[in-house]
């Protein structure tokens, strides 16, 4: 989970909105009518080609398109979808998959095991120069193919035509779980290298869509039913993209649902109350708690910051609650834990002591233990443009007035923001997000918490997404116990302690808020529309009245 | 019209300006010093003295902001966010609860420090490199104003983003940041007319009386060149207060819980159809002051234009 070039930092994790110039989007002609077409906007995706499909738009596309192994339900729960059956070995080291027989690209081209090794080789071929190979960075031979030292991925092999056998670097017993993301989908013949950029645009695939033309770019991208769809079938035609400027992507989303161009959408957080007011009696509001987190990263390494203490002042000395109703308006919750609820398998509320409610006497009895007096100056960054001003104003505020210290709040566009938290040295707190890639708990502690997720440079730079440099020896074996260990509800009690260790006992991090999204969707004209795991709707199941 | 000059005169001066305004017969019989005049016609300009209100205002709220703001600016109530305008509240409360109208009253000092400053030392900076470029001319004229084009390659906004990054954000980078590409046209302005000055007799007649240069420019030549950058000055502290106000909006100015009028619009962008007062207040104190500044302006370049004599 090297992953300094993850999309899965959430810039705007709270408000995506950035401005509010926007007219009501231009001509309306698919407005009424349409037959069982889907319309949603937005933003111009990096790739729709699973090679470097990073962000929720790249995804979702390539997620219509093809179908790997499994895919995650909105729970959180693994969903076999080519998998017939995955089996580990003993070691953990070792996986077996039977792939479901007889299905077919839609160009006819068989999808077999033959078909899953060209297309992951394709990611994490040095010369693809994928963001996203490093998901891949668990399997054998990853690190000679990557670093281009070979051309084969030595780790994959086909057992006749419907058996894949997957050499691990070390053991995970949840890497199956990691195939559902697109990056481990089958790859047909006529795709080529990675920079084959008339498959790059109009990718053929095997999954519930296809491509209708090629992707407009800054424009549209259509998708219409795959009726060879090896699986169960969409009950939707079509499904239209429209590509928004990504300034105003949020409200004109807004704006085209209302006036009936669209049939779901974001929308900026002040117009929440009064949307929820309109649609949701209509059943056109659909809310989700995602795969997220919002959280505050305290540097582990540098004064004032370093001490537990000091971290649990800080947490204590917050009342979320206050913040939920009073900036959020009541549209975000509280949390009390890293992982996010629909983890179901190993969430666990109230993880973090000092997140539970605000604690005056406790935060300034931590503050004293740790030295943190009245009069210091904490350090708080966060990134400009996407809607954090309001509530790290609020907890700036709580903070002074608990603990006495001086916030200095230090907003800065996110380029510059992301380098001011690498710089070596870099202290006081910063505003984080993380959403996940897949539905494990490895995919926010490693990368979040572990001592390798700091990946610091020659200079001292840290280049990982442990950008609070949190380090205990202790954890880390904990990750690595749970990745050995083959029960799943003994992995999730070792995750637990592993969660317990780090947010509770250590404080590496202070969670804030959970990721809540909301939704406007048409259930006018469309049934069983969904946020899914990955926030997309659920355009496969979705159905029409 | 009449009125209004009878009013803003003083006493002793009650004769002669009114005979000017009415220009209808003889010449005034009183002496007319050349600033008595100036204030005169600029009084005699409606806009004028409705900019100069304006201004007068804008100062007197910034003077004593303590004393008008009905809360503390920075007193969050996270139980009264985002309330409609009322009789506790008269502009509503923002996001944080804070109260919008104190917020306002506050705003104005940074807007007058932001936009003063900001203009004096750019026409310090400006009126002595004008003043060397136009009175020695050669070299040093195009060296100067060679910096000067440079300056003027810049957008103001864009140029000033780059030197808040590399000082950080703050009230005083703004001011530096919006001084160092303003002076450009104050040297500009100042060099042209300087040029023609020069060329004046009592120039040669003050040089032929042995006069040292430092004299010539600052009491021949500097006074009756004045003019142009004058008014100049005041057109550019309204466009300092928009620039300032465009930083913060940008979120680069200053810190977003500093009461600041582009902090505030910023804040409201996004509300847009659902609580208008949060933005529309603080456009309308930009307005009102660019408006007041623009006048000002307006009114003392004619006043100052010598062809309306």
């Amino acid at each position: 989970m090297r992953g300094a070039k993850s999309a899965k930092w959430v810039v705007g994790a709270i408000v995506v909105a950035m401005a509010a110039t926007a007219c009501g989007g231009g001509s309306n002609d698919s407005g009424k009518g349409g037959g069982a077409t889907f319309r949603l906007g937005i933003t111009e995706p990096k790739s729709i080609d699973p090679i470097n499909a990073q962000e929720s738009e790249g995804t979702l596309v390539a997620r219509q398109l093809f179908v790997g192994l499994y895919d995650v339900k909105d729970d959180g729960t693994l969903a076999p979808k080519l998998a017939e059956s995955a089996k580990p070995n003993d070691a953990g080291d070792e996986w077996t998959f039977t792939i479901k027989k007889d299905t077919k690209f839609s160009n006819g081209e068989p999808v077999n095991a033959e078909a899953f090794i060209r297309g992951w080789t394709r990611v994490a071929t040095k010369a693809s120069a994928s963001d996203v190979a490093y998901h891949m960075n668990g399997i054998a031979g990853y690190k000679e193919l990557n670093g281009g030292s070979s051309d084969k991925f030595s780790g994959l092999s086909a057992e006749g035509d419907y058996t894949l056998k997957v050499k691990l670097s070390a053991p995970d017993f949840e890497f199956d779980k990691k195939t559902a993301h697109p990056a481990f989908s089958p790859m047909p013949k006529v795709a080529g290298a990675g920079d084959n950029k008339s498959f790059n645009d109009a990718p053929i695939g095997n999954g519930p869509f296809k491509m209708s033309g090629s992707w407009e770019h800054n424009k549209k991208i259509t998708l219409v039913r795959n009726d060879d769809y090896g699986l169960e079938k969409a009950k939707l035609d079509k499904v239209e993209l429209a590509i928004l400027n990504p300034n105003s992507g949020v409200t004109l989303e807004y704006k085209g649902f209302e006036s009936g161009q669209f049939d779901w959408a974001r929308m900026p957080v002040p117009q929440m109350p009064g949307a929820k007011k309109k649609y949701e009696p209509q059943g056109e509001w659909v809310k989700a708690d995602v795969a997220g987190i919002n959280y505050i990263s305290p540097f582990n390494e540098t004064s004032p910051m370093n001490s537990a203490d000091a971290r649990k002042a800080i947490s204590y000395a917050i009342d979320r609650a206050e913040i939920a109703k009073g900036v959020f308006q009541g549209l975000q919750e509280p949390a009390t834990a890293l992982l996010p609820p629909n983890f179901k398998e190993v969430y666990k509320a109230d993880v973090c002591s000092s997140c539970a409610k605000q604690d005056k006497g406790k935060a300034k009895e931590y503050a004293e233990k740790a030295g943190l007096k009245p009069g210091d100056t904490l350090d708080f960054g966060y990134n400009t443009g996407a809607g954090h001003e309001e509530w790290v104003q609020a907890v700036a505020k709580q903070v002074e007035d608990v603990l006495g210290v001086k916030v200095k709040l230090n907003g800065l566009p996110f380029k510059e923001a992301l380098e001011k938290q690498q710089e070596k040295g870099a202290k006081g707190i910063w505003r984080q997000a993380w959403s996940a890639d897949y539905p494990t708990a490895d995919n926010f502690f490693s990368p979040l918490l572990s001592t390798n997720g700091i990946n610091p440079d020659a200079n001292g730079k840290a280049l990982g997404d442990n950008r609070g440099r949190y380090s205990n020896p202790k954890f880390d074996e904990l990750l690595v116990k749970a990745r050995q260990t083959k029960d799943a509800a003994e992995r999730a009690k070792i995750y637990n302690e592993a969660e317990k260790l780090a947010i509770d006992e250590d404080q590496a991090v202070i969670p804030t808020w959970k990721r809540t999204q909301f939704r406007l969707v048409n259930t006018k004209k469309f049934t069983n529309v969904k946020i899914d795991f990955y926030e997309d709707p659920n355009l496969a199941e979705i159905g029409v009245k | 019209m009449t009125e209004l000059t009878e009013s803003a005169k003083g006493p002793d001066a009650a004769t002669a300006p009114t005979a000017a305004a009415n220009n209808t017969a003889e010449p005034a019989p009183a002496r007319i010093t050349q600033w008595g005049e100036i204030r005169h016609r600029f009084l005699a300009n409606k806009l004028a003295v409705v900019g100069l209100v304006l201004v007068a205002l804008l100062f007197i709220v910034a003077a004593a902001a303590p004393l008008i703001a009905t809360h503390d600016p920075y007193a969050q109530n996270l139980a009264n966010t985002l309330q409609e305008p009322s009789g506790d509240h008269w502009f509503g409360t923002d996001a944080l609860g804070r109260d919008q109208f104190s917020r306002i009253v506050y705003g104005s000092r940074i807007a007058v420090i932001v936009g003063l400053a900001s203009i004096f030392l750019a026409c310090v900076i400006g009126c002595i490199l004008g003043a060397l470029s136009g009175y020695f001319g050669k070299a040093v004229d195009s060296v100067i104003m060679r910096i000067a084009d440079i300056f003027f390659a810049f957008p103001l906004l864009i140029g000033a983003i780059v030197i808040i990054l590399v000082m950080g954000r703050g009230v005083l980078p703004v001011i530096v940041s919006l001084a160092v590409f303003s002076w450009a046209t104050v040297a500009r302005l100042l060099r042209s007319s300087i040029l023609s000055v020069r060329e004046m007799d009592y120039v040669t007649a003050a040089k032929a009386l042995g006069a040292s240069t430092t004299r010539i420019i600052t009491r021949h030549i500097m006074p009756n060149s004045i003019a142009a950058v004058m008014s100049y000055v005041s057109f550019s502290v309204g466009t300092a207060v928009v620039a300032e106000a465009s930083l913060s909006f940008l979120g680069i100015g200053v810190s977003p819980e500093v009461p600041e009028w582009g902090n505030m619009i910023s804040a409201g962008k996004d509300s847009l159809g659902v609580s208008d007062f949060l933005w529309v207040y603080p456009s309308s104190a930009i307005v009102l002051t660019v408006l007041g500044f623009v006048f000002v302006g307006d009114g003392l370049r004619d006043a100052l234009d010598p062809k309306l004599r």
